[in-house]
């Protein structure tokens, strides 16, 4: 009898648990979800500006859709990520080249995976979850396949604002790559929107991406064929 | 003649601003660039060349080219219904000389859009079609200059109406000519699934035909693409088994076909590869370039600097700095039939408002006019 009710603590709590690290990571994606905004990245080398770019974009579900508006030589260049495959409209030649999924974004310390991953808890399963104190949680996530870009993520979450502070990407060996801090959260339709990124390449000393976004906005009226590979060169 | 052309320029003009104007009140945009393109060239020409002995064709050994491109879209949105209109134009001059400018559209159009789903261009556009990268067979309008694939092209006038779905595109083109004999008209199918897309097209063209296939594949650190046509019309000349020259018009109208295989690795976030393979049924055999180096220079129009057989191979590696601010690129072109063989190193420098292009074409082939040719391209963007 004792031994049943123990099982049956032990399965509720298990279940319990689950759907606690389930939340997490769909707060997680809720932090990062925005169906509009505006982005500007700047790349730095030892605290000098390399290059800049400025971009609109837009997403819904898991696709996502970015228009360079600077600078001048850029201008114009649209991206499509549908999950699958990314693609690039190059204006001047009005041509659609099909891209590499890990290849840098744009000699960004992000990956393309990096600043158009779709989703938390479709690429990672929560280890471990360790709280901190004062509504600050880190979870230990592991990559669900061998498709995911990092095997190991550790993120550091404020479950009062449910949004996250920091987040390191390790490889299967188990080096750290690169660290990321989410800062400036802003609250946009109810819910904070991390409005700062900077990437730290851990790789490489001295070099980091800061992304900035604005004019953000949870919904938009895009429909889904705008998501397409055949708008993306009309 | 002029007449009609004129009428039909004001329209294009009347109806993409007239749209966009009354959705005035509505979420509209203009946006606008200007490049400013400079090239200077420098031809090292070689004297015993078959295709130019003696440089009877007088080419200078310095060369100039300026291109001006104003560039303006007109944008608006009103609910479901999005208008454009676009303009390009090239405005380019030869040597600096002011006889030599000529004013060229590129691209006038009307776009409409309803729903995101049905769009509609009635103008002068350019048209992108297969997904190779220096060569694309199944795009019957417009062919890049493969040793500068980023050219702007003057576009083609037509009549689109496309209806996207969630995964694919049907596209119905007319191609409207001052010739009757010349109207064209085709239809395109794409789709795309996970990581593969894939395209169907037919054109035809009077009494001609072209049916096409194009397909790629993109990975995470690769793509992989092949583009193919089948067609019963030639655009090339051709010498004969008999050594006569046959005009493209004068071909036998047999299918024939013409294929592209190509791909890409990226091997760091450094360095990547593209090497492309072109084969063209309706092109000269061995015995027949043979024959054509034996008439020359009377069988000119046959030739071309890259490739004149039915075989053709390109290699690029691409080295590219951190911040994409400057790559250097080694290019080759290989004609195995002919042995024409190109080798270009090219240097780009990259910033915000300008880049700077400098590349080498090296000929290492007796059907050449240049030993070599060197080239500085500066282009400006506001």
């Amino acid at each position: 009898m004792k031994t049943s009710i123990a099982i049956s603590l032990v399965y509720l709590l298990t279940g319990l648990s689950n759907i606690l690290a389930d939340n997490y990571l769909e707060q997680l994606d809720k932090s990062f979800y925005a169906e509009y905004a505006v982005m500007k990245m700047e790349m730095h080398k030892d605290n000098k500006m390399m290059r800049h770019y400025e971009m609109e974009y837009y997403r819904q579900g898991d696709k996502m859709r970015m228009e360079f508006t600077a600078p001048a030589t850029e201008k114009g260049r649209r991206m499509l990520n549908d999950n699958t495959s990314l693609w690039m409209y190059l204006p001047r030649t009005s041509k659609i080249m099909k891209l590499p999924f890990k290849q840098s974004f744009m000699g960004s310390d992000a990956s393309n995976t990096d600043l158009m991953r779709m989703s938390f808890r479709n690429d990672y399963e929560i280890e471990t979850v360790s709280n901190q104190g004062k509504g600050i949680v880190v979870l230990y996530l592991k990559a669900k396949n061998a498709e995911v870009a990092y095997d190991k993520t550790v993120v550091e979450f404020d479950t009062r604002k449910k949004v996250p502070i920091k987040q390191e990407m390790y490889s299967i060996s188990g080096k750290l790559i690169k660290t990321i801090f989410y800062e400036n959260p802003i609250l946009v339709d109810g819910l904070y929107f991390p409005s700062t990124m900077i990437i730290k390449e851990e790789l490489q000393k001295n070099t980091e991406t800061k992304i900035y976004y604005s004019d953000i906005r949870k919904k938009t009226n895009r429909p889904a064929e705008y998501f397409t590979l055949g708008a993306l060169k009309r | 003649m002029k007449t009609i052309k004129r009428i039909v320029i004001s329209f294009i003009l009347v109806l993409g601003l007239a749209s966009n104007i009354s959705l005035w009140s509505q979420d509209q945009s203009l946006s606008y660039q200007v490049i400013l393109e400079t090239k200077g060239e420098y031809n090292n020409l070689d004297r015993k060349s078959k295709i130019n002995p003696d440089n009877w064709m007088n080419i200078g050994d310095f060369a100039a080219l300026s291109q001006l491109y104003p560039i303006l879209q007109f944008n608006s949105r009103s609910g479901d219904l999005a208008t454009r209109l676009g303009v390009e134009a090239n405005l380019r001059s030869y040597n600096f000389e002011k006889d030599s400018t000529r004013l060229l559209i590129q691209e006038l159009y009307s776009q409409f859009t309803f729903k995101d789903k049905h769009y509609f261009v009635f103008g002068k556009k350019r048209l992108d079609w297969g997904s190779g990268m220096i060569w694309n067979p199944t795009n019957f309008f417009i062919q890049k200059d493969p040793l500068r694939t980023q050219n702007r092209l003057e576009g083609i006038f037509m009549l689109n109406y496309s209806y996207l779905f969630s995964e694919s595109a049907i596209s119905i083109y007319l191609f409207p000519d001052k010739k009757k004999e010349n109207f064209k008209a085709a239809i395109k199918y794409d789709y795309s699934k996970d990581r593969i897309d894939a395209a169907v097209s037919f054109v035809e063209y009077g009494k001609y035909q072209q049916v096409g296939l194009d397909l790629s594949y993109g990975g995470n650190l690769f793509t992989f693409y092949g583009e193919g046509v089948l067609r019963n019309f030639s655009k090339s000349y051709k010498i004969d088994d008999n050594n006569i020259l046959q005009i493209p018009d004068n071909r036998k109208k047999t299918f024939s076909s013409e294929f592209v295989v190509g791909g890409s690795v990226v091997f760091n976030m450094h360095l990547s590869f593209r090497g492309e393979y072109r084969f063209r049924e309706d092109y000269l055999d061995k015995s027949q370039i043979r024959l054509f180096e034996n008439q020359l220079p009377d069988n000119l129009m046959i030739w071309d600097a890259i490739s004149v057989s039915k075989h053709t191979l390109f290699a690029s590696f691409d080295y590219r700095d951190t911040y994409s601010r400057w790559s250097a690129n080694l290019r080759t072109f290989y004609d195995p039939l002919s042995n024409q063989l190109i080798v270009s190193p090219l240097g780009v420098l990259t910033m915000n408002n300008f880049q700077i292009e400098a590349s080498t074409i090296f000929y290492n082939n007796k059907l050449s006019i240049h030993n070599f040719q060197s080239t500085i391209l500066l282009s400006c963007f506001f």
